[in-house]
């Protein structure tokens, strides 16, 4: 439970979408509204890297806020958020030298990155503009171990990076309305334990499916 | 652009962020838990004292011990466990002073009272409301109570006593904790016991004069 990332740290990525959110307010209002769009959308995602909750779940949401710099570069922050789940049936498991603990597991792995985006758009069309991306910042990071009548939890913070890969479809041309799908992998530098399972770093893959206005 | 904003922040509003996983996927058997003094040989001891009782603390100022047939069943469970790897069981007061081992039972029963909610084991499930719920959000204290049982085996080596007026520490070379819920059932309950006493034995196969 402990907190691995520095405050000076912390304070970069949020200086970074302080100086993309200062672009918002530079431009003149209809300029601004213009410029601005807000993503919101449904993920579904799945941490690999390890074994502690390496199943595909779909409890998380994804919010991002994009200023269009130029034609094909827009900047903002993110933030998201998912919750992954695995029940690992009754084992045996070695503690310490001379112990040993008997118990069926139900865990649960919560993420919650924010940070500064990028994006650059691929291919300009009115109804569909693929786009690659990057995220970074800092996540926050939540793994418990529920086991008998209790359990044990390890929270920490750590760095976040995700490039991600995507379109915003726009069924009307010229209109703000659209979607937005995107394929991401994620790392962050996050470490927690409970019980005999650490995490070492946390690689997640996974895919999102939302709106854009 | 506002109402975008609006109806954004509201779906965030009503968002929930970390989703609680559905601990009824756990099963009821009990957690075991053991351990064993480092470097201990148990194939040196022989025999056993194993009383008919089993200690209740808590319950009152003077100790209370648990004698009936579940009781019985559950002593009966150990004395099974520790013949069959080899050990002697001796009975009476002499039997207890030349035993090398002396193995002790201990059960507690609590009653956990718990005022916040929705977070407990056993709970409504917040999907029966409908599947866009996922999890309980209380805005006011709820105080509710379960019931949980916890058995301790524990076992001494008594090759060091003796009437010679020295002060010793009695050393625990093996303790069990096996903890679960209490379904108010004895006959459940037992048998939950029964299992987890198994268990115990199970996973510490070193308790053998077995070669």
């Amino acid at each position: 439970m402990d907190m691995r990332l520095t405050n000076n740290r912390l304070l970069a990525p949020l200086a970074v979408m302080a100086v993309a959110m200062a672009f918002a307010v530079d431009a003149d209002a209809q300029s601004q509204y213009d410029r601005m769009h807000l993503n919101i959308g449904w993920q579904m995602n799945s941490p690999f890297s390890g074994d502690f909750a390496d199943k595909l779940g779909g409890w998380g949401m994804a919010f991002e806020v994009d200023y269009d710099l130029a034609a094909r570069w827009s900047v903002g922050g993110f933030f998201n958020f998912h919750t992954n789940h695995k029940y690992v049936g009754r084992q045996t498991l070695p503690m310490g030298g001379t112990g040993a603990l008997t118990t069926d597991q139900q865990r649960s792995y919560y993420q919650l990155p924010f940070g500064a985006a990028a994006n650059y758009v691929l291919w300009d069309n009115a109804h569909f503009r693929p786009y690659v991306g990057v995220k970074a910042g800092a996540m926050y990071a939540k793994a418990t171990t529920y086991y008998g009548t209790s359990g044990v939890y390890d929270k920490s913070w750590g760095f976040y990076v995700s490039p991600e890969l995507g379109a915003a479809i726009y069924p009307a041309a010229g209109k703000r309305f659209g979607f937005r799908v995107a394929g991401y992998y994620s790392y962050a530098t996050n470490q927690t334990a409970t019980l005999t399972t650490p995490i070492d770093g946390q690689s997640n893959a996974g895919f999102r499916v939302g709106i854009i206005f | 652009m506002k109402h975008y904003l609006i109806a954004g922040l509201a779906l965030l509003a009503f968002s929930s962020c970390e989703k609680d996983p559905d601990l009824d996927a756990l099963d009821t058997d009990y957690v075991v838990y053991t351990e064993y003094l480092d470097g201990v040989d148990f194939s040196q001891f022989q025999t056993y004292y194993l009383p008919d009782s089993i200690l209740q603390p808590g319950q009152g100022s003077d100790a209370t011990y648990w004698k009936d047939d579940y009781a019985q069943m559950l002593i009966g469970e150990v004395k099974s466990l520790m013949d069959e790897r080899g050990f002697t069981r001796l009975a009476g007061e002499q039997g207890k002073e030349d035993a090398d081992l002396g193995v002790q039972m201990t059960y507690i029963a609590q009653t956990n009272q718990v005022t916040t909610g929705g977070f407990y084991y056993g709970w409504w499930d917040y999907g029966y409301w409908g599947p866009w719920w996922d999890s309980w959000y209380y805005p006011y204290a709820v105080t509710y109570t379960y019931d949980t049982g916890t058995l301790l085996l524990e076992m001494m080596d008594l090759t060091g006593g003796g009437d010679d007026g020295t002060a010793r520490r009695l050393p625990i070379v093996w303790y069990a904790n096996a903890q679960g819920y209490s379904f108010g059932n004895s006959r459940a309950d037992v048998n939950l016991l029964l299992g987890a006493i198994d268990q115990a034995f199970a996973q510490s196969v070193y308790i053998t004069r077995n070669d």
